[in-house]
C-alpha cells in the first residue's frame, strides 16, 4: 500500500475516523488500534515478514527489560550484544549476505581460487533497515541510561511499528516519540489542517516531482553511452530532483499523516538544496539517518572531540557506513566516500557548522555569495548522485567521463534540446521551478506549504491549494514505488 | 473536528469537480476505448471485435441506412461473443429501442477459446479485463472507468502523447499507421505469425461463445433489425479460419437462420488493404462499409416488399 495509492487514502480515512470517533476514549484503544492498523498496513507489503518485524520487536522489548532488570554490568552487556547481534544479524543476512559473498568470491577468484558460494534468494523485507534503527537505537539509549525501559508492549510496539513511518523512516527515537505514544492525545484544528497541507505538499513532490523527473532521469541514466555532455548533466540534475522530491515527499506524507493522528515526527528534510555548503547540506538531508549515525556511531567514536586524524577517520567512517546503509553495492559505498571527501575540508578547517541557520534568514532574497555557495554544493550533490544512481562502479565512472568529455560537443546540447523539447521535458522543469519558489518563500517553517500564501485571502490561498491537487491527481494514474523502500 | 470534515469534504469536492471538467475534455486520442463509455446508451450499434472497430464506419453506413450507428466494437481479447461482452451490450443497448439496426461481426476467433493445459472453457480471459470491470458505459466523464482502467497519467487524457490511434465520437477506430510496403509487410509477417504459432494451435470453437452468440442475437432481435457479418482479411488469415472451423458457415446456421440477413465477405479478401493482414485500412474501411450499407439497404427493401 503505497502512501501515493487511492488505497493509502481510504485506509487513513477509516484509520481517523476509528482513531478520532470510535477509540478515542481510552489512550490504550487508540494505540492498540495503531498497532493493529500498523501491522495491516505492513502485512499488505508482505505478511510473511510480519512476523520478524514482531520478532524484533519482542526482542528489543524484552532486552530492554532485562537489561533494566539487570544487578551485574556484565549481565546487561549481555542482553545488550544479544540485541545488538540478532537485530544486525538480520539486517545482515537479508541484505549484506549476498554481497559480502559475491565480493569475496571475487577477491579469491583474482587469487587464482574458484569457489561457488551459497546465496540466498530472498526479497529485502521492506523498511527493515528503518525498524532496526529504531529498536537499536531504543536498546542502546537503555544502555547507556538515557531512558527508562518501556513496560508497556503496546506503546513500545507502536513505536517500533507506527504506519506512516515503518516502512521508510523518519527514524525515529525512543526520547522523542514514546512519551507521545504514552500521552493522552486530543484533536488540534490547526496541526490537522498543517497535517494536510503537509500530505499535500509531500505528494505534490512525490507525483509531479519526482515521478516526471525520473521518466527524465531513467531515460538518459539507462541509455548513458547514447548521451554525452550537458544532457548527461541534465539528467543527472533530474535525477537530484526526483531523489529529493520522492524522498522527502514520502517524509512529508509521513509525517502529515502522523500529525493528523496527534504525533509529532522528526523533520526529515529541511530544504537541503538551499544549502551554502555539504556540511549545511547532511544537516538538511535525511536528518533522521545523519542524527543517528552521529549520535550511535561518530561520537561513541569520539566525534570531533579528538585531533584532527580522528575527525577524519570518524568522518570517513560515518559516511562510508552510512552509505552502505542504502545499499549492499559498491556505488553506494563510494557515493558514501566520495561526501566524507567533500565534506573533509570543514571538518578539518572546523568550517563544518558556520552555515547553521537557514538561507536568508529574515529576507526575500539571497546575497549573490549565496547563491554562488548554493549553486557550488548543488553542484557537488549532483555529481555525487550520479553514483548513487547508477547500477554499477563501471557505468558511474563511464557516466561521469562521458559527462565531462562531451561538455564540449555539440551533440549534448542538441540532445538537452530533444529531452526538453520533444520529452516534454520543459514542463518538469516548469514544475521544479514551482517547487523551488514555493519552498523558498516556506524555507524557515517545517514544510513548504507550513505558512504558503498566508498574507493573501484565504480564497486565493484555497485556489493555490485546489490546483496543487488537481495537478497530483492529472499526474496520478500508474503509482510508481518509492526510491528508499528499497533501503 | 467538524470544521475540518467540513473544509476537507468542501475541499475535495472542488477538485473533484475540477478534475472531473478537465477530464471531460478527454478526445479520440486519450484512449482507444474510452470515448465508448462516455455516451448514451444507443439503439443501433456495430459489434464485433477489432476487425469491426476499425473496419465498420458509422459515418458511411449512416449514409445507406436511415440511423445513427454507433461502433461498440473493441478486441478479440477484450469482446469476443461471451458473458462478458453479452453484459456489457446490455448496458449499452438502449432498452427503449424498438427500431434499432445492428451490424453483428462474426469470425472464428470471435467464437474460439483459448485451450489451456488444465482447461477449456472453464475461464475467459476478457472476465479479467476492461469490459468486464466497466459497469457504467454511459457516463461522461467516466471517473469510474478512468481510474479502473486507464493506464498511464491522467493528464494524457487531456494532452495525449500519441497520434496513431483516433477513437471517433461514434465509436470508429481510426488507425494511422505507416502504409509503405516495408512497414505493411513488417506488421503483416508479425502477425501471420502470431495467428500461426498462438492463436490457432491453442483455440478451438467455444459452446459457450456460441451459446452468447446466439444470446446476443436474440435479445437485439427484441430492440430491431440485425444483420451478421463476416468481415476479410487476408488470404492467409482466413486459410487459418478455414482450419479452427472448417464448418463455420453450419456452425452458425442455426442463429443466420434467426436474423435479417448474411454477408460474408470472407472470400473478397483480395479487394480490400489491411494495415497488418487482420485489419483493414481505414480507406478499404471505408469502401467496405459503403459494401455493407448499401446491402443492408437492400436487404431491407427486398423484406419491405
Amino acid at each position: 500500500m503505497l502512501f501515493n495509492s487511492p488505497e493509502y487514502a481510504v485506509f487513513f480515512l477509516v484509520v481517523f475516523i476509528l482513531y478520532w470517533f470510535v477509540f478515542s476514549k481510552k489512550l490504550l484503544f487508540q494505540n492498540a488500534l495503531l498497532l493493529g492498523v500498523s501491522y495491516y498496513f505492513y502485512a499488505c507489503w508482505d505478511w510473511r515478514f510480519l512476523f520478524l518485524l514482531m520478532f524484533s520487536t519482542i526482542l528489543d522489548y524484552m532486552t530492554g527489560i532485562k537489561m533494566e532488570q539487570s544487578s551485574s554490568v556484565a549481565t546487561k552487556r549481555i542482553w545488550f550484544w544479544v540485541s545488538v547481534f540478532i537485530n544486525l544479524g538480520f539486517l545482515g543476512v537479508f541484505k549484506y549476505y549476498n554481497f559480502f559473498v559475491e565480493s569475496f568470491t571475487q577477491l579469491l577468484g583474482q587469487l587464482g581460487w574458484s569457489i561457488s558460494p551459497l546465496l540466498i534468494s530472498v526479497v529485502l523485507p521492506v523498511g527493515i533497515s528503518f525498524y532496526t534503527f529504531h529498536g537499536l537505537s531504543y536498546v542502546i539509549d537503555i544502555y547507556k541510561g538515557r531512558i527508562q525501559a518501556e513496560h508497556n508492549f503496546i506503546s513500545y510496539a507502536v513505536f517500533v511499528s507506527f504506519f506512516p513511518l515503518l516502512v521508510a523512516g523518519p527514524i525515529e527515537r525512543a526520547t522523542h516519540l514514546l512519551p507521545q505514544i504514552k500521552r493522552p492525545r486530543q484533536f488540534d484544528y490547526g496541526k490537522s489542517v498543517d497535517g494536510l497541507r503537509q500530505i499535500l505538499w509531500g505528494l505534490f513532490k512525490k507525483i509531479v516531482i519526482a515521478d516526471n523527473s525520473a521518466r527524465l532521469a531513467d531515460m538518459v541514466f539507462n541509455n548513458y553511452v547514447e548521451y554525452s555532455g550537458a544532457a548527461l548533466l541534465l539528467g543527472a540534475v533530474f535525477f537530484a530532483f526526483q531523489i529529493y522530491g520522492d524522498f522527502s515527499g514520502y517524509s512529508d506524507i509521513a509525517l502529515g499523516s502522523a500529525r493528523l493522528l496527534g504525533i509529532e515526527l522528526l523533520q526529515n528534510f529541511s530544504y537541503p538544496y538551499f544549502s551554502r555548503d555539504i556540511a549545511e547540506f547532511w544537516r538538511r538531508w535525511h536528518i533522521s539517518l545523519s542524527s543517528w549515525f552521529k549520535d550511535y556511531l561518530y561520537i561513541p567514536l569520539g566525534g570531533s572531540e579528538g585531533g584532527k586524524w580522528m575527525r577524519i577517520r570518524n568522518t570517513v567512517i560515518i559516511f562510508t557506513v552510512s552509505g552502505f546503509w542504502h545499499g549492499a553495492n559498491w556505488t553506494f559505498i563510494f557515493w558514501g566516500v566520495l561526501n566524507a571527501l567533500f565534506i573533509l575540508p570543514s571538518i578539518i578547517s572546523k568550517t563544518n557548522r558556520s552555515n547553521l541557520q537557514i538561507v536568508a534568514a529574515g529576507r526575500v532574497f539571497p546575497t549573490l555569495q549565496e547563491v554562488f555557495q548554493m549553486m557550488a554544493t548543488f553542484g557537488l550533490a549532483v555529481f555525487a548522485w550520479i553514483f548513487f544512481r547508477s547500477q554499477t562502479l563501471i557505468q558511474s565512472i563511464g557516466y561521469v567521463k562521458n559527462l565531462f568529455v562531451g561538455l564540449v560537443n555539440a551533440k549534448g546540447y542538441a540532445q538537452v534540446v530533444n529531452i526538453l523539447y520533444w520529452r516534454s521535458g520543459y514542463v518538469v522543469v516548469l514544475f521544479i521551478v514551482f517547487m523551488i519558489c514555493v519552498e523558498w518563500i516556506g524555507r524557515e517553517q517545517k514544510h513548504g506549504l507550513a505558512k504558503f500564501a498566508f498574507n493573501v485571502h484565504k480564497s486565493l490561498r484555497w485556489l493555490v491549494y485546489v490546483i496543487i491537487a488537481v495537478m497530483i491527481l492529472l499526474y496520478s494514474g500508474t503509482d510508481q514505488q518509492f526510491i528508499y523502500f528499497q533501503f | 473536528m467538524g470544521r475540518l470534515v467540513s473544509q476537507t469534504v468542501l475541499y475535495s469536492v472542488i477538485v473533484a469537480v475540477v478534475f472531473c471538467i478537465l477530464v471531460s475534455g478527454a478526445n479520440g486520442y486519450s484512449d482507444a476505448f474510452y470515448l465508448r463509455f462516455t455516451t448514451p446508451p444507443q439503439s443501433s450499434m456495430i459489434l464485433g471485435t477489432s476487425r469491426a472497430a476499425q473496419g465498420l464506419l458509422p459515418q458511411v453506413l449512416d449514409q445507406y441506412v436511415p440511423t445513427k450507428f454507433f461502433n461498440y466494437s473493441f478486441t478479440i481479447a477484450h469482446s469476443p461473443y461471451g458473458e462478458v461482452y453479452y453484459n456489457s451490450i446490455l448496458h449499452k443497448l438502449d432498452s427503449r429501442s424498438k427500431n434499432g439496426i445492428f451490424i453483428v461481426a462474426v469470425d472464428p476467433w470471435s467464437l474460439s477459446a483459448v485451450v489451456t493445459r488444465d482447461s477449456f472453457e472453464s475461464e475467459f480471459p476478457e472476465a479479467h479485463l476492461l469490459l468486464a470491470n466497466t459497469k457504467f458505459v454511459n457516463l461522461n466523464p467516466n471517473i469510474p472507468y478512468i481510474i479502473q482502467n486507464f493506464k498511464g497519467k491522467y493528464y494524457t487524457l487531456i494532452a495525449p502523447q500519441k497520434r496513431e490511434l483516433l477513437l471517433h465520437d461514434n465509436g470508429w477506430l481510426e488507425v494511422s499507421v505507416p502504409m509503405d510496403s516495408e512497414s505493411v509487410l513488417r506488421r503483416t509477417t508479425a502477425k501471420f505469425k502470431e495467428y500461426k504459432e498462438e492463436n490457432l494451435p491453442n483455440r478451438k470453437i467455444s459452446a459457450t461463445r456460441l451459446k452468447y452468440f446466439a444470446k446476443t442475437i436474440d435479445t437485439l432481435k427484441k430492440h430491431g433489425e440485425v444483420y451478421i457479418v463476416r468481415l476479410p482479411a487476408h488470404s492467409k488469415i482466413i486459410e487459418m479460419e478455414h482450419q479452427l472451423a472448417p464448418n463455420f458457415d453450419s456452425l452458425i446456421q442455426p442463429v443466420v437462420a434467426k436474423v435479417n440477413g448474411y454477408l460474408d465477405l470472407a472470400k473478397q479478401s483480395e479487394s480490400y488493404v489491411y494495415t497488418d493482414g487482420n485489419h483493414l485500412y481505414k480507406e478499404s474501411g471505408a469502401k467496405l462499409s459503403e459494401k455493407v450499407g448499401q446491402w443492408i439497404a437492400q436487404q431491407r427493401s427486398e423484406n419491405k416488399e
